[in-house]
């Protein structure tokens, strides 16, 4: 067995590892001119979240556009992002806002 | 005081190993068994399973739970060999996507994941399916449960300084599994796996994520104790999509004496239980989204259940009492639905 704490003959019990680590995407230097994607992830109000940050967006810099996205699945909060829609963001903008609130 | 430290710890020294586990956050409070690689091994070896033989993916920080991981958290929960294969059968239930593992265990809610086991298994591991039957003191029931919580917290984040946010939680965490009075079931009257499509004599486990249990029933008859379920159903979230009630045998032999089938009881509670629609006017349902009920207007009735076979029924606890268990599923069931998988024992 791999896990086995050497020291002690016990079985480490730990998942401390997960599949893979991502980096940080680089920040823009500013919005103007990038698309943003503006995600949400199915908490009650984050639509509320997401229109005022739309607004102030629009008011303060020269966007390309926005894009909504929702996960639209039961429960959506607590599950992952359907891996169509990441590669729709991925393909389509260039900066995401998650909002969540309750 | 005692002082331990890794040179220390052997097998010689059990209360230093005890001890060792503590220090290094393995246990959820209460003292385990330490996890010594001969009894893991004597685990694996019991189901026929490989060291890295994968168990369940936790779906959202993608960590990957193996035999062995299981097993060690198995040992610690006190669990015998001969519970393994039930344990397993429980975290691939567990990680069946419908299950929706993060959000059910780590949610703000505080659900705990339960267990109950049927088939023949229940009764040769010595289950308690009767009196005290949510209580301490049945080791199949308290280790069997307890394992799945310890794999989640050693494995799967779900504690407050990894990923869980859970605001209260309850004593469920600790362990939360039963049995079904099968014996006491009359032709007619199926146990829960075999309301899931399994045969009787297969062994089969279902997983949900529930929150406490809210006691109901009473009657001296099957009308009264219908009426005092739908009381207590009531109040509940509308349009459950997974809802388990545990009712008595006393319950069980009522119903089934004045006619009643399980499904005809299903049917009713699904008639009787709801509340108007502007009730719910201007609240906020945490789990209901509004669309799912604009349909419904004024006086209209909004059913506790969003169909008859959303609910769920077990046959357990104790004689003398006409009571039943009410068990909400996180997320009325949209969030997580409870899965039952079967438990193979053929390969030890």
């Amino acid at each position: 067995m791999a896990t086995i704490l050497r020291q002690t003959g016990l079985v480490d019990p730990r998942v401390t590892t997960v599949q893979a680590s991502i980096d940080m995407a680089t920040r823009p230097h500013t919005l103007d001119g990038l698309t943003v994607a503006l995600l949400n992830n199915g908490k009650s109000h984050a639509d509320l979240v997401l229109d005022a940050t739309h607004r102030l967006l629009m008011e303060r810099y020269h966007l390309q556009g926005t894009k909504n996205y929702e996960k639209g699945t039961p429960g959506a909060a607590s599950r992952t992002f359907p891996l169509e829609i990441i590669e729709d963001i991925a393909d389509q903008c260039q900066v995401v806002i998650n909002a969540l609130s309750d | 005081m005692t002082r331990f430290d890794l040179e220390s710890i052997s097998n010689d020294d059990p209360l230093g190993a005890i001890e060792f586990c503590y220090r290094m956050g393995w246990s959820d409070g209460l003292p385990v068994v330490p996890p010594t690689e001969s009894r893991v091994r004597e685990f694996l070896d019991y189901v026929g399973r490989e060291s890295s033989d994968v168990v369940l993916v936790e779906p959202v920080a993608g960590r990957v739970v193996t035999a062995e991981k299981a097993a060690a958290n198995a040992v610690m929960a006190g669990c015998l060999p001969e519970y393994f294969p039930v344990v397993l059968a429980a975290l691939t239930g567990m990680g069946e996507s419908a299950f929706n593992l993060h959000g059910a265990t780590l949610s703000t809610s505080g659900m705990a994941v339960m267990a109950i086991v049927n088939g023949p298994i229940a009764r040769e591991l010595g289950m308690n399916a009767g009196t005290a039957l949510f209580c301490p003191g049945t080791r199949a029931n308290s280790t069997i449960g307890r394992a799945l919580f310890l794999v989640m917290w050693n494995c799967t984040g779900n504690r407050p300084d990894e990923l869980d946010r859970t605001i209260f939680g309850h004593g469920g965490r600790y362990s939360m599994c039963i049995s079904e009075r099968e014996e006491d079931l009359p032709n007619g009257w199926e146990p829960l796996h075999v309301d899931r499509g399994f045969h009787k004599s297969s062994n089969a486990v279902t997983v949900l994520t529930a929150g406490l249990p809210i006691s109901g029933g009473g009657g001296s008859d099957s009308d009264a104790i219908l009426k005092s379920i739908v009381d207590k159903m009531t109040p509940l979230q509308p349009l459950n999509k997974g809802l388990l009630m545990v009712m008595t045998p006393e319950v069980m032999r009522a119903l089934y004496m004045a006619g009643w089938t399980k499904s005809y009881v299903k049917e009713y509670l699904y008639k009787e239980t709801g509340r108007p629609a502007s009730d719910y006017t201007g609240r906020k349902l945490t789990y209901t989204a509004p669309e799912r009920i604009s349909m419904y207007k004024g006086t209209d009735m909004v059913p506790t259940l969003e169909r008859p076979e959303a609910l769920d029924i077990v046959v357990a606890g104790g004689d003398g009492g006409a009571s039943v268990m009410i068990i909400e599923v996180y997320g009325t069931g949209v969030y997580s639905a409870s899965i039952t998988t079967e438990i193979k024992t053929g390969s030890k």
